[in-house]
């Protein structure tokens, strides 16, 4: 059976402001932020340390999918309440799709 | 084939870690970790202090160590009049714009700015300035607008661009009053800007049309009398980006893109666009202020409006040189 290498992290955390990333993180691991307060990280020792520093809470990547979609939904929910005039000013928000 | 001891007049120091205090282009051997590594400049984004106000649509316009945020649209409030004070580290809540509006524009520094256009609901044609505490009714501009390129000071500044429709017109502001200019060569909604006087701005990106929408690569220069297309073009064309810098050195980051939202971040040097390995945390349009090497991003859609702030930086790092 091949084995499959997950070369992400996914979970939540909440962004703290100043210094909850910074330029060294940035060097050191990908990092991505997404909707929902779900952040993808490299799936290495410098991202997992990241996430954990962070009190990040460690999802799957279905999980942190469907944290995404529900916030998207929500929004394109938001978007199809607007009127015609509101609404041709404002693109509706796309859908996303994890790495 | 020259050696490094031939270009430098000095042999590679073999280290067990990397030195503390190594200079840009020095080269090392590090014995830990195997590995060739060199002191090389480096880009990244870092995050910044949160917005008070979640938004998008909102004006900004300063350094990233001083800057403004004003107006633009909550999901769940509506058009904003608020204004926060950026110091570094963290977002002030300041007097309110006199008019809420959101894909407004702004130019100038923290203790003299200008904000023109916008949408509530229509596009409108008011200027308001900021003295450091407060905002002031001034000249309006000959064209109601919104989503248009700003740059410039705020007793210099141009606006181009934006919408109804797709607009080329462009306007200048002399701290008081608009003066119509030569437009542009590109009618473009969503166009971003750099520059620091009304007479040397850069513009770039934009969508052209919609629906369909079609999202344009050109870069136009404005000489304070007319516009240049120049030959280079963005490697990624995006609309709603930041912008920050000058006319010569400017910075594009983020946007809308097709399709979706991009955190790409392109370096012009003057005569071409480089796509930096730098990239934004959270992909977004968002609002800008500072220059080419320091940078600040704010707020954008989340998609429900967003209170991000990240800090671009371009500083020095250890890194381990390849052969690719």
């Amino acid at each position: 059976m091949a084995l499959i290498y997950n070369h992400f992290m996914y979970g939540t955390a909440t962004n703290t402001g100043k210094g909850f990333f910074t330029n060294e993180d940035r060097g050191n691991f990908f990092l991505r932020g997404y909707p929902g307060d779900v952040w993808v990280v490299g799936n290495n020792e410098k991202g997992a340390l990241w996430l954990a520093q962070k009190n990040g809470v460690e999802k799957t990547k279905a999980e942190a999918q469907a944290l995404v979609t529900t916030e998207v939904e929500a929004a394109q929910a938001a978007w199809d309440a607007l009127s015609d005039e509101e609404a041709k000013h404002n693109g509706r928000p796309e859908q996303i799709t994890l790495p | 084939m020259a050696t490094y001891q031939d270009i430098k007049g000095l042999r590679v120091k073999y280290l067990s870690a990397d030195p503390a205090n190594s200079v840009v282009g020095e080269v090392w051997y590090n014995s830990t970790t195997a590995t060739l590594r060199s002191l090389l400049p480096s880009a990244s984004w870092a995050s910044g202090g949160a917005l008070a106000t979640a938004r998008e649509g909102l004006a900004g316009f300063g350094i990233q160590t001083a800057a403004i945020a004003a107006g633009g649209e909550s999901p769940v409030g509506g058009l904003l009049d608020s204004t926060e004070q950026y110091d570094g580290s963290s977002w002030t809540v300041k007097t309110g714009l006199n008019n809420a509006r959101r894909a407004i524009a702004g130019a100038g520094v923290v203790t003299a700015g200008v904000v023109f256009g916008g949408f509530h609901p229509s596009p409108k044609d008011e200027t308001e300035l900021w003295d450091g505490s407060s905002w002031t009714n001034s000249g309006a501009m000959n064209t109601g607008r919104a989503s248009m390129a700003g740059a410039g000071i705020s007793t210099s500044a141009l606006a181009a661009g934006g919408q109804p429709g797709v607009l080329d017109n462009v306007e200048a502001f002399n701290g008081s009053t608009w003066t119509a200019k030569t437009a542009m060569n590109t009618a473009r909604v969503g166009p971003s800007g750099a520059g620091t006087t009304n007479t040397a701005v850069l513009v770039w990106g934009g969508y052209t049309s919609s629906p369909p929408t079609v999202i344009s690569t050109a870069t136009e220069s404005w000489n304070g009398t007319s516009w240049t297309t120049t030959p280079a073009t963005l490697n990624t064309a995006t609309y709603s980006a930041g912008g920050a810098g000058t006319q010569a050195a400017a910075l594009a980051f983020g946007g809308d893109a097709a399709p979706g939202k991009t955190n790409v971040t392109e370096v012009y040097d003057g005569s071409s666009w480089t796509t930096s390995p730098a990239t934004l945390a959270t992909a977004r349009g968002l609002a800008s202020a500072g220059i080419q090497t320091a940078a600040l991003g704010f707020g954008g859609p989340a998609p429900g409006g967003s209170t991000l702030t990240e800090e671009y930086s371009v500083g020095t790092s250890a890194q381990t040189l390849t052969t690719s």
